[in-house]
C-alpha cells in the first residue's frame, strides 16, 4: 500500500517537474538571457561539442532532487535525440539546442544560444528566403520543408512547429534531419541511370543512323563513280552505262530524303536530352507518351509491335515531362527485353480512373482520388513471383553481366513515388508482365476553390508575372486578376523586360519564373532592380537549393515561394510585401 | 545473274538496287527475311544480300534458313547494328554461312567488287 503510494506520488512530482521545466525553457526563458554551458554536462562521446547542462538551478533556486530528477530525465532525454532540435523564440533566437544541434552549429564551443537561426544554419543576418516559419506565421501550423543550406553544405528536412500560448506564437520547434547523404546516393543514382540510358539509346540510334549514312554516302559514291572523268574527277572511266539526268536527280533526292530523316532523328534525340531534374509542372501526360513512342520505334528493332491506345480527354497531371518520359522510356525498354528474339507486341495504353474500394484492396498505397493510369504490356517472357518480390531493390537485375546495372526500376519506383504516384506489376511466366502507374490527376485550372478564394487576401497594384509556360501565365493571369490586380503578363524575360524599356506602365510587383529559357528570374531579377530599384520582387521555384540566400538578396528577391505555388500563399505573401498599399483584405 | 537484295529500310534498299544494276545484275527486293525466303523460293537468286535486324524474320535466322536449302548460294551480310552495335552481329552472320559482311555505312564500289568476285568464283 505505502509502496503504491510512493508510486503515486512519485508520478504527480515528476509530471509537476516535466511540467515546470517545458513551462520555464518554452515561456520564462526567452524572455532570459542565454546560460552558458554549465560544468555538470551529461557525458560526451569523444570529440564533440558541450551543450549547457541540465538546468540544476533555476534564477538561483535550488530544485528539490525529485524535480532535479525530471529535469536530469528531459534534458538526457532532448540529448538522446539523434537529429538536431532547437526551441526558437518568436524572432527566430536559439532558447535551447539539443546535443546534435550543439555538435551542428556551435562553432569552437562558443553558445549557440541567443544567436539567431540564420546566422548558425545560413551565416546570414536576415531570415532565409525559405524560412518556414514564414510560413508557419502566416498558417499558424506546423511546417515540413527540404532546405539545402550551402553555408554548412548540407541538406536538411526540417519540420517547423510554433510554439502557442492562447493562440499567440511564441516561439518554435525547429527539428532538421540531415539528409545530405541520401540526396547525394540519389543523385549519383539518377546519373548513373541516365549514362546507362543513354549508353542504350546510343545503341538505337547508332542502327538508324548507319542506314541514313548509308544512303546519303552510297548515293554520292555512286554519282561520283558513275560520272565521267573529265567532268572533275580523276580517275578509271566508270563502269556500266552514262547516268541520265534522270538517275541523278533520284540520287540527289535520296540524299536529301536521308538528310531529312537525320534531321527527324536529331529532333528525337534532343527531345529525349531535354530531361530536366524536378521540373513539375501540370502536363498533359498524353503527348508525353505519343512522343516517347516515336523515340521508342526508332530505337528498337522494328521486330517489335508497338501498339499505342491513348484516348482523348486524359486529363493533366502534376509531373517533371522528362521524367515521366524517363518512366515510359524505360518501362518499354526493360518490355522490349523481355521479348524472345526481339519479337513481340508491347501495349502502351492510358486511362482515367477513379480510386475505389477495389483498387485499394489490390493497390495498397492507392490514396482515394483520380488518377491518370499508364499501362505497359508486353508478350515476353515474364517474371517468377521471386523476382517481382525485388524488382524496385537497387542493383537487382535479372541480365547478364555487362547487360544493365539493374538501378533502373529503383530509380523509377523513386521518380513514381516523388511524383505521389504508384506503381505495380503483374507477371505470368511465359505470357508477359504489365506494369501499371497511377499519377493523381490534378482538377483543370479551371476549377479553383470557392471556399479558398474567399479568404484569400486581395489587392488593386499593377503585377507583373512572368513565367516560360504559357499555361501556366494565363492560370495565374486569371487568378491575380480575380483577386483585383492588374496583371501584365510575360512569357518571356525579354518581353517582361520590354515594360520597363518601353515605360508605359507603372509595376508594384514583380513575380517571376526561375527556370526559364535564356535569362533566369535571379537574373531578371536583377536586371530589374536597376531599372526601378527597391521593386518588390518573389521567385518562384522548382527547387529551393538552385537558389542561395545571398543570390536572391542581391537580385532583390524579397520572397521566394516553391513550386507548385499554392495560390493561397501567393495571394498572402502578395498581401505581406504590399502592405502598405491598397490592402483591401477581405 | 539474279542477286536478292532484303533490307526492310527502303531507302538502302533502293541503293542497294541501284548498285546492283550498275554493276550489271538483275535484281530482286524485299522487306524483310520472310519475303525474301519467299522470293527465293519462286525465283532463286545467285546470290542475296541481306541486312540483319528486320521485321518479321532476322537477317541470322534468313541466312539460316537460305543455307539449308542452298548450300551453295553466296551471301553477303550488312548491318548498321542495334543495341549492341554491328561488330556483335556480323560474326555471328559469318559463322553462320555470310561469305562476306559490311558495316553500315560502306562504300559501294567496294560491295559492287564483293559480288563480282563471290559470283566470278562461279
Amino acid at each position: 500500500m505505502n509502496g503504491t503510494l510512493l508510486l503515486i506520488i512519485s508520478v504527480v512530482l515528476a509530471g509537476y517537474a516535466v511540467f515546470s521545466v517545458l513551462f520555464y525553457c518554452l515561456r520564462l526563458q526567452p524572455r532570459l538571457q542565454p546560460r552558458p554551458p554549465a560544468a555538470t554536462a551529461p557525458p560526451l562521446p569523444a570529440g564533440g561539442q558541450a551543450p549547457p547542462a541540465a538546468p540544476e538551478m533555476v534564477s538561483g533556486l535550488r530544485m528539490n532532487p525529485v524535480l532535479q530528477r525530471a529535469v536530469d530525465e528531459w534534458q538526457y532525454t532532448f540529448d538522446a535525440i539523434i537529429d538536431p532540435v532547437l526551441i526558437l523564440d518568436s524572432e527566430r533566437r536559439i532558447v535551447k539546442g539539443n546535443r546534435a544541434a550543439w555538435q551542428l552549429l556551435a562553432v569552437n564551443g562558443s553558445p549557440i544560444e541567443g544567436k539567431y537561426c540564420h546566422q548558425l544554419f545560413a551565416g546570414a543576418d536576415d531570415p532565409c528566403v525559405f524560412c518556414p516559419m514564414q510560413t508557419i506565421h502566416l498558417e499558424n501550423k506546423s511546417h515540413c520543408q527540404e532546405v539545402t543550406h550551402r553555408y554548412l553544405g548540407r541538406t536538411f528536412s526540417v519540420s517547423c512547429s510554433p510554439l502557442l500560448d492562447e493562440g499567440r506564437i511564441v516561439g518554435f520547434v525547429h527539428a532538421a534531419k540531415d539528409i545530405s547523404h541520401q540526396r547525394n546516393l540519389e543523385k549519383r543514382l539518377v546519373h548513373a541511370y541516365k549514362m546507362e540510358s543513354i549508353a542504350t539509346l546510343a545503341g538505337g540510334i547508332a542502327h538508324d543512323f548507319n542506314n541514313i549514312l548509308g544512303a546519303i554516302l552510297g548515293n554520292a559514291d555512286l554519282l561520283l563513280y558513275r560520272l565521267p572523268p573529265n567532268e572533275g574527277r580523276n580517275g578509271a572511266a566508270p563502269l556500266g552505262p552514262p547516268l541520265t539526268l534522270t538517275e541523278i536527280t533520284e540520287h540527289i533526292q535520296a540524299i536529301k530524303r536521308a538528310g531529312a530523316r537525320a534531321k527527324d532523328l536529331v529532333a528525337q534525340i534532343l527531345a529525349f536530352s531535354r530531361q530536366s531534374t524536378n521540373q513539375r509542372r501540370h502536363l498533359l501526360i498524353a503527348p508525353v507518351v505519343k512522343e516517347s513512342c516515336r523515340l521508342l520505334r526508332a530505337t528498337l528493332p522494328a521486330t517489335i509491335d508497338i501498339r499505342v491506345a491513348v484516348p482523348e480527354g486524359i486529363g493533366m497531371i502534376h509531373a517533371d515531362p522528362g521524367q515521366i518520359q524517363q518512366v515510359v522510356m524505360h518501362l518499354c525498354t526493360n518490355a522490349a527485353q523481355s521479348l524472345e528474339n526481339n519479337t513481340g507486341v508491347i501495349e502502351l495504353s492510358l486511362r482515367e480512373i477513379e480510386s475505389g474500394k477495389a483498387e485499394q484492396l489490390r493497390y495498397h498505397d492507392l490514396a482515394p482520388g483520380r488518377y491518370v493510369v499508364l499501362t505497359i504490356k508486353d508478350t515476353g517472357r515474364g517474371m517468377p513471383p521471386e523476382t517481382i518480390e525485388r524488382i524496385f531493390d537497387p542493383f537487382f537485375t535479372t541480365r547478364e553481366v555487362g547487360q544493365g546495372s539493374g538501378m533502373g526500376l529503383a530509380v523509377l519506383h523513386g521518380i513514381i513515388v516523388a511524383h505521389d504516384g504508384v506503381i505495380d506489376v503483374t507477371s505470368s511466366l511465359g505470357k508477359g508482365s504489365v506494369f501499371t502507374v497511377f499519377f493523381p490527376r490534378v482538377p483543370d485550372a479551371a476549377g479553383t476553390d470557392d471556399e479558398q478564394e474567399k479568404v484569400m487576401p486581395k489587392g488593386s497594384e499593377t503585377i507583373l508575372f512572368v513565367d516560360d509556360e504559357e499555361d501556366i501565365v494565363s492560370m495565374r493571369t486569371r487568378m491575380l486578376s480575380h483577386l483585383g490586380y492588374r496583371v501584365l503578363p510575360a512569357t518571356s524575360p525579354e518581353q517582361a523586360l520590354e515594360y520597363w524599356t518601353k515605360g508605359k506602365e507603372r509595376i508594384d510587383l514583380l513575380i517571376t519564373d526561375q527556370t526559364m529559357p535564356r535569362m533566369t528570374g535571379l537574373q531578371l531579377a536583377a536586371e530589374v532592380s536597376t531599372l526601378q530599384p527597391g521593386l518588390p520582387i518573389i521567385l518562384c521555384s522548382g527547387y529551393s537549393e538552385a537558389v542561395t540566400l545571398e543570390e536572391a538578396q542581391e537580385a532583390g528577391v524579397r520572397r521566394f515561394l516553391a513550386k507548385p505555388v499554392d495560390m493561397r500563399l501567393l495571394a498572402l505573401a502578395i498581401r505581406e510585401i504590399l502592405p502598405n498599399r491598397d490592402g483591401s483584405e477581405e | 545473274m539474279r542477286i536478292l537484295v532484303i533490307d526492310d529500310d527502303d531507302q538502302m534498299r533502293t541503293l542497294l538496287r541501284q548498285v546492283m544494276e550498275w554493276a550489271g545484275y538483275e535484281v530482286v527486293e524485299a522487306g524483310d527475311g520472310r519475303e525474301g525466303m519467299h522470293k527465293h523460293r519462286k525465283q532463286p537468286a545467285d546470290l542475296v544480300i541481306t541486312d540483319l535486324i528486320m521485321p518479321e524474320q532476322e537477317g541470322l535466322e534468313t541466312i539460316t534458313s537460305l543455307k539449308k536449302e542452298c548450300p551453295g548460294i553466296k551471301i553477303i551480310a550488312i548491318s548498321g547494328g542495334g543495341r549492341i552495335g554491328p561488330e556483335a552481329y556480323l560474326p555471328a552472320a559469318q559463322e553462320l554461312g555470310a561469305d562476306k559482311v559490311f558495316s553500315k555505312p560502306f562504300d559501294v564500289r567496294e560491295l559492287a567488287e564483293a559480288v563480282k568476285e563471290l559470283l566470278g568464283h562461279e
